[in-house]
């Protein structure tokens, strides 16, 4: 502010790099997540310029054109075809992300195996293979980071002296394990002591990527049980148990019940579509006694993830009467104190009349929810169809659907090779 | 003169009483063989044939219809005898006691006169309707309707009970149904009527008797209605007048189970007591070792105070003009129910093995006294029933305490007055207990009073604490009833030693000494409940056993981890 303008860029600078450095010799230090993300692009946690100019060159397309090479072997191969079948696994998704697996190992083989002792920009090699972890989906597999963490040469990266202890030594191998750590770390990978022994090979016992790597471990054994609504670490491919998940975790009721019903698209087709719904004995009680003239809504489209997987649900909802939230004033509450009228002395006391219950909220009183396949209104429809069943009392009063879906919905297309999967732009569609 | 024990004002009074029990004790030594009823599952007809013959079914009826009438003191007295055998106490508590008391307190001339004689006998036995499967303790949830007529004569009774005691073998019923009515502002409600009913109407079907824990002579199974018509006449009290009429019968047969179980725990110490006597182990009598001691201290203690509450409770009940002895007639139902279970188990321990084997009566005593927990409103419910009626009354003495209290500044110098009165922490002899007591019961009497003031204190604090949301508290409110409860145990304790040493009946010595380790007793659980309730819902543990009981809920059982359980990871 009082500074001049020269001497606030200076300032600016020096803040810079002082924070560059910084995080170069504590980049795990408590950021972890936003760090990564920021410096994915940026790469400013190297300490010497050497490796940025190598980052300019076409060190990037290492990793991949291993992938690619391998991947062509075993379309091509026979008996590596034979191999990567993977007969024990049934669904056709779990069958490709094994397949991936394997060849993303197989890459990293075929690096050691074409490399040698000699492995020139291993660790561009493993920032490459980093990237393309997630488009891959193998972010979450431990054998593929400890297949990594193989690729450091062992032995030579151990400090020998006092100096080499006291200055990090091999900053730039050590940034990157750190880096295979923090990745790791923050898809909630928890590694195990196979981990711990690699690094004490490689590196020694007191040094950056074992700071790093024993408070991960520490950390996420301490609390991988906290998470009250822990999802299982590999989530289901089947839509339906995905959709299952969706709503058991979001039931609030105690006595909530599950049901999925399989419902053709239209007389013709045979495709069975399923509607997932949940719906507690106290709603249905409710929607018993609910006026057929006021309306049930039934508003959609919201979004619930499971890690990282969407769930389009919606809920069927109603007004609430807001004199159940009125509380007596304080003059009211001073003229009737104790003046019981309890359980034993009426049939209806006045006390226990208008207590609401979990479902009654301000906004509106919920009486169901649903995740159907196809988020569209037909299969709401038939949604409502399948409770009337259980509430008959639906066919009598007016539903009226206030929809906004996002959308075409998030079609993930498989496609060969390193593409991420495309995502539609959302655009609210309201029906 | 709080403490002063009534008595029956003279010994005639009581000779005549003890000449009516003594053929009936006599008949139930001899003639019921409670073992073969428990097998059976079954009370023979024959044996209900001779006690009907005995007038033991028409206990609490006037002279006029047949019965015995017998006042509370002799119901009481009776009901000592009978609870030998648990069945068949109660098929007449289920018959009598709640079954035609309707009859009694509520009926007309003309429907007493119709039902009564042929009940007395035994002849036809009654049955009381309430429970249905949605509506055990909740009374007012019944679902049964009685839908009027047109011609406004008849009303079609439609619905199911379950649990009926005396179920299948009734003829009269005296059933709680939902009728429309309509009140002065034109207002529609559904309100609770009682109806008598008879088998003869038609439409009710009884399912067969179900298979119990214990009481197993009793037969107890659903009923069904349908359609049954009732005239008009059979109403009970008014139209929509039902709930006060099942409170009051409900109210009005409770403190006969302080006397039946003191009945019973009398013969099961005496039987426990011959054991122990005799039986030796470790080259000693099993009465010589402390253990054995203290378990038939506790077995006595209990029982005198079981005898002395539901004799006073039934004493004052006959020497006032329509007493509401609701309350103390639950205290006595809550104690006894809860002591008879504890000194059965206890009576069957002092046996050991041989306790536990079907050849000895205990374990079928054992089973017998469990249900007095559950039927005639479960301890749960009579704690809260004890609690907010006494509540109430503290209640309307201290509204404008209260009033004062949520604003001091409006009125300061009756504030300053109650907060000298509040800074006196200690309670002060005031009430003069002593006066019309023997004096070697001083010690005990000052604790009576000391304790009184003391809960007297911890219902202030609640009250202010929580206003009119203390009835959802219900951590506090069973200590404010388990209190209530043992300072009314106390105070028959008393009263009774004081008469009886003032008299000198035999054994009054050993009274003294069981009144005196009950107060003491009863003092320590004083004083644990007053800790609990004064230093609040953080120290007494109510946060912990909120939270605990919630975890439970949410995961549908037990929660924590099995302590072999290690992570994958």
């Amino acid at each position: 502010m009082f500074l001049s303008r020269i001497n606030r860029s200076k300032l600016l600078k020096y803040l810079v790099t002082i924070s560059s450095i910084s995080k170069s010799k504590h980049p795990h230090c408590g950021i972890g997540s936003e760090h990564l993300q920021v410096s994915n692009n940026l790469r400013c946690n190297n300490f010497s310029l050497s490796s940025c100019v190598l980052e300019q060159n076409n060190s990037k397309a290492m990793f991949q054109e291993y992938y690619t090479a391998v991947l062509t072997e075993v379309h091509s191969n026979e008996r590596l075809k034979a191999v990567t079948n993977f007969q024990h696994l049934s669904d056709p998704i779990l069958k490709e992300r094994a397949l991936k697996k394997w060849i993303f190992i197989e890459a990293v083989n075929a690096y050691l195996a074409k490399n040698g002792e000699n492995r020139r920009g291993y660790v561009e090699f493993i920032y490459d293979a980093l990237e393309q972890m997630k488009p891959l989906e193998v972010h979450r597999d431990l054998d593929c980071y400890k297949a990594l963490i193989s690729i450091f040469p062992k032995g030579m990266m151990i400090p020998q002296n006092v100096w080499q202890h006291a200055f990090s030594h091999y900053p730039k191998q050590q940034d990157c394990m750190v880096e295979i750590l923090e990745q790791l770390e923050h898809f909630g990978v928890i590694p195990d002591t196979k981990v711990q022994d690699a690094i004490e090979e490689i590196f020694g016992t007191m040094n950056n990527p074992m700071r790093k790597y024993r408070r991960i471990y520490y950390m996420t054994r301490k609390f991988q049980n906290r998470n009250p609504y822990k999802l299982p670490y590999d989530l289901p491919v089947d839509p339906i148990q995905l959709a299952v998940l969706a709503l058991r975790k979001m039931a609030v009721d105690l006595e909530n019940e599950l049901k999925v019903w399989k419902v053709s698209r239209d007389e013709n087709s045979k495709e069975k579509l399923f509607i997932a719904s949940a719906q507690s004995p106290l709603q249905r009680e409710m929607i018993h006694t609910h006026p057929e003239s006021k309306p049930i809504y039934v508003e959609g489209g919201y979004r619930v993830w499971l890690r990282d997987i969407p769930q389009t649900y919606f809920v069927m909802r109603t007004d609430t009467d807001p004199s159940i939230f009125v509380r007596p004033t304080e003059e009211e509450e001073l003229e009737n104190l104790f003046d019981f009228d309890t359980i034993f002395d009426s049939e209806k006391p006045k006390q226990l009349a208008l207590k609401p219950n979990v479902h009654q909220q301000e906004e509106g009183t919920i009486l169901g929810m649903c995740i159907t396949e196809t988020s569209c209104k037909d299969s709401l429809i038939s949604w409502i169809r399948c409770l009337q069943e259980a509430n008959p009392r639906l066919e009598s009063i007016p539903i009226v659907f206030s929809l906004a879906t996002p959308s075409k919905q998030a079609l993930v297309l498989r496609s060969e090779g390193m593409q991420p999967s495309q995502q539609s732009t959302n655009s609210p569609d309201p029906s | 003169e709080m403490l002063l024990f009534p008595e029956l004002d003279k010994y005639e009074d009581v000779e005549h009483l003890n000449e009516l029990i003594a053929p009936v004790e006599r008949f139930f030594t001899e003639n019921v063989d409670s073992q073969s009823i428990d097998i059976e599952g079954e009370i023979p007809k024959e044996l209900i044939r001779q006690l009907g013959e005995l007038g033991l079914f028409g206990q609490q009826i006037p002279h006029e219809y047949g019965g015995l009438e017998l006042d509370a003191t002799g119901y009481a007295r009776m009901a000592e005898v009978t609870a030998m055998d648990a069945s068949v106490a109660v098929t007449f508590a289920g018959h009598q006691a709640i079954g035609l008391k309707g009859i009694l307190i509520a009926g007309t001339r003309e429907q007493k006169e119709k039902y009564l004689p042929k009940l007395a006998t035994g002849e036809q036995l009654a049955a009381f309707c309430l429970t249905e499967p949605s509506s055990g303790s909740d009374a007012a949830s019944i679902q049964t309707r009685a839908t009027l007529s047109e011609d406004g004569k008849t009303f079609h009774l439609n619905g199911g009970k379950i649990w009926i005691t005396n179920g299948g073998i009734a003829d009269v019923f005296t059933v709680f149904a939902k009728t429309e009515v309509t009140d002065e502002q034109g207002n529609r409600e559904d309100k609770m009527t009682a109806f008598i009913v008879e088998r003869a109407f038609g439409g009710i079907t009884s399912g067969k008797p179900e298979d119990k824990l214990g009481i197993r002579g009793s037969n107890t199974c659903e009923v069904h209605f349908d359609n049954t018509p009732v005239p008009i006449e059979n109403v009970l009290g008014e139209v929509g007048g039902g709930f006060k009429i099942a409170m009051n019968i409900l109210n009005s047969g409770r403190f006969s189970m302080g006397s039946s179980g003191a009945g019973m725990l009398k013969k099961l110490i005496g039987f426990a007591a011959e054991h122990a006597i005799s039986r030796t182990q470790f080259k000693e009598k099993l009465m010589n070792f402390g253990l054995i001691q203290e378990k038939f201290s506790t077995m006595a203690v209990t029982t005198y105070a079981m005898e002395s509450m539901a004799y006073l409770t039934a004493l004052n009940l006959d020497s006032y003009v329509e007493p509401d002895l609701s309350v103390e007639a639950a205290i006595v139902k809550v104690f006894s129910s809860e002591g008879c279970w504890n000194c059965a188990s206890e009576s069957l321990q002092v046996l050991g093995g041989l306790g536990y084997m079907k050849t000895y009566p205990y374990e079928r005593y054992l089973r017998d006294a469990r249900i007095l927990m559950i039927f005639e409103g479960t301890n749960e419910i009579l704690r809260l029933f004890i609690a907010m009626n006494c509540l109430k009354y503290a209640g309307k003495e201290l509204k404008e305490f209260q009033k004062l209290l949520r604003n001091p500044l409006k009125n300061p110098s009756a504030m300053f007055l109650f907060m000298r009165k509040m800074s006196s922490r200690k309670p002060k002899k005031v009430m003069h207990l002593n006066e019309e007591l023997h004096p070697t019961l001083q010690h005990e009497a000052w604790m009576l009073e000391q304790w009184t003031q003391y809960l007297e204190k911890a219902v202030q604090k609640l009250l202010r604490q929580y206003g009119n949301s203390i009835i959802d508290e219900q951590f506090h409110l069973k200590r404010l009833a388990d209190m209530a409860i043992d300072l009314y145990a106390m105070t028959a304790c008393i009263g009774r030693t004081s008469r009886s040493l003032c008299m000198g009946l035999k054994n009054n010595d050993h009274e003294k000494t069981m009144t005196q380790l009950f107060c003491k007793e009863a003092v320590h659980r004083l004083e644990n409940n007053f800790e609990a309730i004064m230093s609040g819902d953080q120290s007494n543990g109510d946060d912990l056993r909120r939270q605990i009981a919630e975890k439970v809920f949410t995961e549908h059982g037990y929660a924590a981890s099995h302590p072999l359980t290690k992570n994958k990871f």
